[in-house]
């Protein structure tokens, strides 16, 4: 009878456990750190994890650190994640079938022999799954990529770059990969297709304020810098602009943005929902970018790296890393959870968080799936937007953005949102600070439910350092 | 492209197009929200059924225990053992009842005296 797992010991180097691999004739391997700890049913937690339903052709778990009572928390599968950082680790439990099929283990990637195979398997992978129960103790966090302790940088850290650009050649995807050697992290910096026409859609009502010291009207700002930061284009401006606006205001947004300006009036109560979905009929872009007006593009070349990943067909929605003018985080990413006391169910993870105080948490340095992308700032192709039908307009203010995720991501596409891709938000600059009203929240209860676990943040909320 | 645009009939019609697709999803969603929870509610009832039901079988299988009993309990007083045996001990426990009663009594007269 076929043994259902046989169980594969990967070390520093790949050879032995490539072989181990190849002569495998059990229905599951069982790729475990020689290090690793596993407790007693590991293997049949994990083999009845992958028996579903769904089923599942990888299967990893939360482990802990040795002698700690630490728990090391897992993000559910993240693929975009995946490419910046090994966060899987050991033990992972694979279909033999699909190893074989993928051409086993790649002993030449050495340290990152692991890691490569891994990237093959979950590109054809039917699902991933992430079980929250810990089966494992070990030395080091997850770490397929750097035994014995060694930084990564030191062993396989070419060969870890290799497997990446590996993958991102096998999807097509038109990419350099980056080593960050102080956060050991990936970076990836993709190239966006110069034919990709893009829209930004800004809302604004043309008020002015103080930034730096210095007066300005927010949304001439906001179009200025988002047109000199980018060398895409392919780039239009929708402007719906209340009637109040003053005309000196869209004169200087047409000397601003030219030919490339649309303006869309807009002569009912503020909602700004239906004001985005006005203006993405207005749009002509294969990608329509909504973007608060109180905003400043920050990063050279914040746009392309807003866009380019939109070109996976299952990326549905990106965003970017949205900074106060002190340089705290406005937005890094939405967090949906049980809320701890005085928090919203949906907020924004890494709030005030002041990245140059002590060690920047890898969470702020890596791309990856998040459960929502806040609205002031969120990239989407043209026709998800029209498959999610836009913004709820029954959501004039608050968390027609969370509703709006909820669907992209119920439409079976990810949210991604990009650490290097940087822009100011003076949030609140324009209009009071919102705060959810109970309808708002009654409607967006009534569609999705009140969230428990956020699948991409399991573990619990920062603190903020300021 | 520059200047104002004005809603068109036919931006209306997407605008429209766009709302209807939303209120689906949201329809959507919340249609799958509640057969979870149905669902979820449907396997509570099921799970209290069955404690019920197994509630029931107890109740059931007390009462037949007791009724045996009860009959047993019956069959032993209607029998000529018991009758027989009652004829003889019952007596015989009324003389000793007497005798423990008449010496509890000069036990109490002698500790006055």
């Amino acid at each position: 009878m076929t043994q259902p797992v046989a169980t594969v010991v990967l070390g520093s180097d790949g050879t032995d456990a490539a072989a181990a691999l190849a002569t495998a004739t059990s229905e599951f391997v069982l790729l475990h750190d020689h290090r690793d700890v596993l407790v007693p049913d590991a293997a049949a937690q994990l083999v009845a994890a992958a028996a579903g339903p769904p089923a599942a052709d990888v299967v990893y778990a939360d482990g802990s650190l040795a002698g700690h009572d630490r728990r090391i928390a897992k993000p559910d599968w993240s693929p975009e994640r995946y490419r910046f950082e090994d966060f899987i680790g050991t033990p992972v439990l694979l279909r033999t079938d699909l190893v074989r099929d993928v051409g086993g283990l790649h002993a030449d990637f050495g340290a990152a022999a692991g890691y490569d195979l891994l990237l093959r398997v979950t590109e054809r992978a039917r699902g991933v799954v992430h079980l929250t129960s810990v089966l494992s103790s070990g030395a080091d966090r997850p770490r397929v990529l750097a035994p014995d302790g060694l930084r990564r940088d030191e062993v396989g850290d070419s060969a870890a770059r290799r497997a990446v650009g590996d993958q991102l050649r096998r999807l097509g995807i038109d990419a350099a990969v980056e080593f960050e050697h102080d956060a050991q992290v990936h970076r990836i910096v993709r190239r966006l297709d110069p034919g990709v026409s893009v829209s930004l859609i800004i809302p604004t009502r043309g008020q002015a304020g103080v930034v730096w010291g210095e007066e300005r009207v927010f949304v001439v700002e906001a179009v200025r810098s988002a047109l000199a930061r980018t060398a895409h284009q392919n780039v239009e401006v929708v402007v719906v602009h209340d009637a109040v606006t003053p005309p000196e205001v869209l004169a200087e947004l047409e000397s601003v943005a030219g030919e490339r300006l649309v303006l869309v009036e807009y002569g009912r109560p503020f909602n700004f929902s239906e004001k985005c979905n006005i203006g993405s009929l207005h749009a002509g872009g294969d990608v329509l970018v909504l973007l608060n007006d109180d905003t400043e593009a920050h990063s050279a070349g914040w746009l392309e790296t807003l866009v380019a990943p939109l070109v996976e067909p299952d990326v549905g929605m990106t965003g970017a890393k949205l900074l106060f003018d002190d340089g705290t985080i406005q937005f890094g990413g939405h967090l949906y959870s049980e809320p701890p006391p005085r928090k919203r169910q949906w907020r924004h993870h890494y709030h005030r968080f002041d990245p140059s105080v002590g060690r920047t948490p890898r969470d702020l340095l890596v791309n990856r799936e998040t459960s929502g992308i806040t609205a002031a700032c969120a990239a989407l192709r043209r026709d998800v937007w029209e498959t999610v039908g836009g913004l709820n307009e029954g959501l004039p203010v608050n968390y027609n953005d969370v509703d709006l995720s909820y669907k992209v991501r119920a439409t079976g596409h990810r949210a991604v949102w990009l650490a290097g891709c940087e822009v100011y938000h003076f949030e609140s600059r324009t209009r009071e600070k919102p705060q959810g009203r109970p309808e708002e929240i009654a409607a967006v209860e009534r569609r999705w439910g009140r969230p428990v676990r956020d699948p991409y943040f399991p573990w619990p909320d920062p603190q903020p350092v300021r | 492209m520059n200047g104002h645009v004005q809603e068109s009939d036919a931006a209306d019609v997407r605008h429209r197009l766009l709302r209807a697709v939303d209120r689906a999803l949201g329809a959507e969603a919340e249609l799958a929200r509640s057969r979870a929870n149905n669902a979820r509610l449907n396997s509570v009832i099921s799970g209290l059924r069955g404690d019920l039901d197994r509630a029931a079988d107890q109740a059931q299988r007390l009462q037949a225990a007791r009724d045996r009993d009860a009959a047993q309990l019956a069959a032993v007083y209607s029998s000529q053992t018991w009758r027989v045996g009652r004829s003889i001990v019952g007596p015989a426990a009324r003389v000793a009842r007497r005798v423990r009663s008449a010496s509890a009594r000069a036990t109490a007269v002698s500790r006055r005296s």
